[in-house]
C-alpha cells in the first residue's frame, strides 16, 4: 500500500493538473480489478475489498491534499524573502527548485544574473535555511546549468516550453500569472499576452 | 534582566531611530563623509546629480533606466518588469528613512550601472538631486 500511494505520488508532478488526473485513472483501475470478489461469500476476497476500499480511501485523501498543495499557491514568506528576494521580481517559490540550487543561487548573489543582489553574511545564512526549509527534492526541480536559473530546470520546461510568450521573459511571472504578486499561479489567473 | 531591560531599550530607542531618518539626515550623513576627506566641501549639487541620474557609466543602464527618466513616476525593473515604486521623496514618503535599505541599494545599483561603488559626493548629489524632484 505504501509503494502503492508513492506511485501515484510519483505521478503527481507539482503545478499540473494533468498528473492528478494521471494518478487518479491509475488508481480506480487498479483497485477496481483487485477489489472485485470471486464469490459472494468468500471470506478471504471479502477482505480484500475491505483493504482496497481502505486503501483507495486514504488515497483519496491524499490526493486530496496533493490536490491542495498542488504546487500553485505559495507563501506567505518572512520578511527576509520578500524584502531580499522580492523587490526586483516575484517572490518565486521556494518550493521550485533544489536546495542545491538555492544554494547556488545564493553564493552568487553579487552577480545575479546581471545585477547586484549582494547579501551580508546574516541575511545570506537567514535565507539559506529558509529555502532549504522549503525547497524541493525531486530531480526535475535540480538546476540544469552552472548558474541555476530555476526556468531551465526540468520541470520549468516541461511546463512552460523553451520560449517565452513575445515581448515577455520568464523572468517575468506576473505577465502570465496575473496573480503572482499574491503568490496564486493557479490556472484560472493564467493569462497569456498575445503581443 | 537589568541587562535585558538595558539591552531592550536601547533597540526601541535605536528602532525609534531609524525610523525617524528623514532624507536630510541621510544628506547630512554623507556630507560629513565628503567633509572629512575634504575640508573645503560647501554642498551637493542637484545638477551634478541630475547628470548622473540619467547618464550611463560604462554599463547599459542608467539610474533612469528602471527608476524613470522623471523619479517622481513609478518605474519598472528593466529585465523583471516588476514595478518600482517613485524613488523621489515627495513622490513617496518612504525614501532615504532607512540607512541600511539606502546603502543596501547604492552599493548594489551603483555597482549595476557604474560597475565600481559610488563617491560620497556622488551619492550626495544624486540625493539632492532626488529631493529637488517635484511630483
Ligand atoms: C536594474 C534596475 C535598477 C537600476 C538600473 C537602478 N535601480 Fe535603484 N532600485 C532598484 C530596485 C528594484 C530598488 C528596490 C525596490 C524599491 O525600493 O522600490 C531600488 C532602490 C533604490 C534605492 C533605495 C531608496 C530607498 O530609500 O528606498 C536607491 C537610493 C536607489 N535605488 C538608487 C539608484 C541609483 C542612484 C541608481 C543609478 C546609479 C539606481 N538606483 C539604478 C532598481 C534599479
Amino acid at each position: 500500500m505504501k509503494t502503492f500511494i508513492r506511485s501515484i505520488s510519483r505521478g503527481l508532478p507539482r503545478g499540473s493538473d494533468v498528473g492528478v488526473s494521471k494518478g487518479a485513472s491509475t488508481l480506480w483501475s487498479r483497485a477496481g480489478s483487485i477489489a472485485r470478489p470471486r464469490s459472494p461469500f468468500n471470506l478471504e476476497s471479502l477482505r480484500t475489498a475491505a483493504l482496497m476500499t481502505g486503501t483507495a480511501l486514504v488515497a483519496a485523501l491524499f490526493m486530496a491534499e496533493a490536490a491542495h498543495a498542488d504546487g500553485k499557491r505559495f507563501g506567505p514568506y518572512p520578511d527576509v524573502y520578500t524584502q531580499e528576494c522580492a523587490s526586483c521580481h516575484v517572490a518565486y517559490p521556494p518550493e521550485l527548485m533544489t536546495k542545491k540550487g538555492w544554494a547556488t543561487i545564493t553564493s552568487t548573489l553579487d552577480k545575479h544574473f546581471g545585477t547586484d543582489a549582494s547579501v551580508d553574511a546574516k541575511t545570506r545564512a537567514a535565507l539559506d535555511g529558509f529555502l532549504a526549509s522549503r525547497a524541493a527534492t525531486r530531480e526535475r526541480n535540480a538546476p540544469s546549468e552552472p548558474s541555476a536559473r530555476l526556468t531551465r530546470t526540468a520541470w520549468f520546461a516541461s511546463e512552460h516550453g523553451s520560449t517565452p510568450p513575445a515581448k515577455t521573459s520568464f523572468a517575468n511571472c506576473a505577465a502570465c500569472h496575473t496573480q503572482a504578486e499574491k503568490n496564486d499561479y493557479s490556472e484560472r489567473g493564467i493569462k497569456v499576452p498575445t503581443k | 534582566m537589568r541587562i535585558r531591560i538595558l539591552v531592550l531599550s536601547t533597540l526601541l530607542a535605536l528602532s525609534g531611530a531609524a525610523s525617524a531618518l528623514t532624507p536630510d539626515d541621510v544628506k547630512s550623513a554623507l556630507a560629513a563623509e565628503v567633509k572629512a576627506t575634504d575640508p573645503a566641501f560647501k554642498d551637493f549639487s542637484a545638477q551634478r546629480g541630475n547628470v548622473f541620474f540619467h547618464a550611463r557609466h560604462g554599463g547599459e543602464w542608467s539610474c533612469a533606466t528602471c527608476h524613470t527618466e522623471l523619479p517622481a513616476a513609478s518605474g519598472q525593473h528593466t529585465v523583471t518588469k516588476k514595478p518600482i515604486r517613485p524613488l523621489a521623496p515627495a513622490a513617496n514618503a518612504e525614501r532615504f528613512t532607512n540607512q541600511d535599505k539606502v546603502d543596501k541599494w547604492f552599493k548594489r545599483n551603483c555597482n549595476d550601472v557604474a560597475k565600481r561603488a559610488c563617491t560620497a559626493r556622488e551619492k550626495g548629489d544624486l540625493l539632492a538631486y532626488l529631493m529637488s524632484v517635484k511630483p
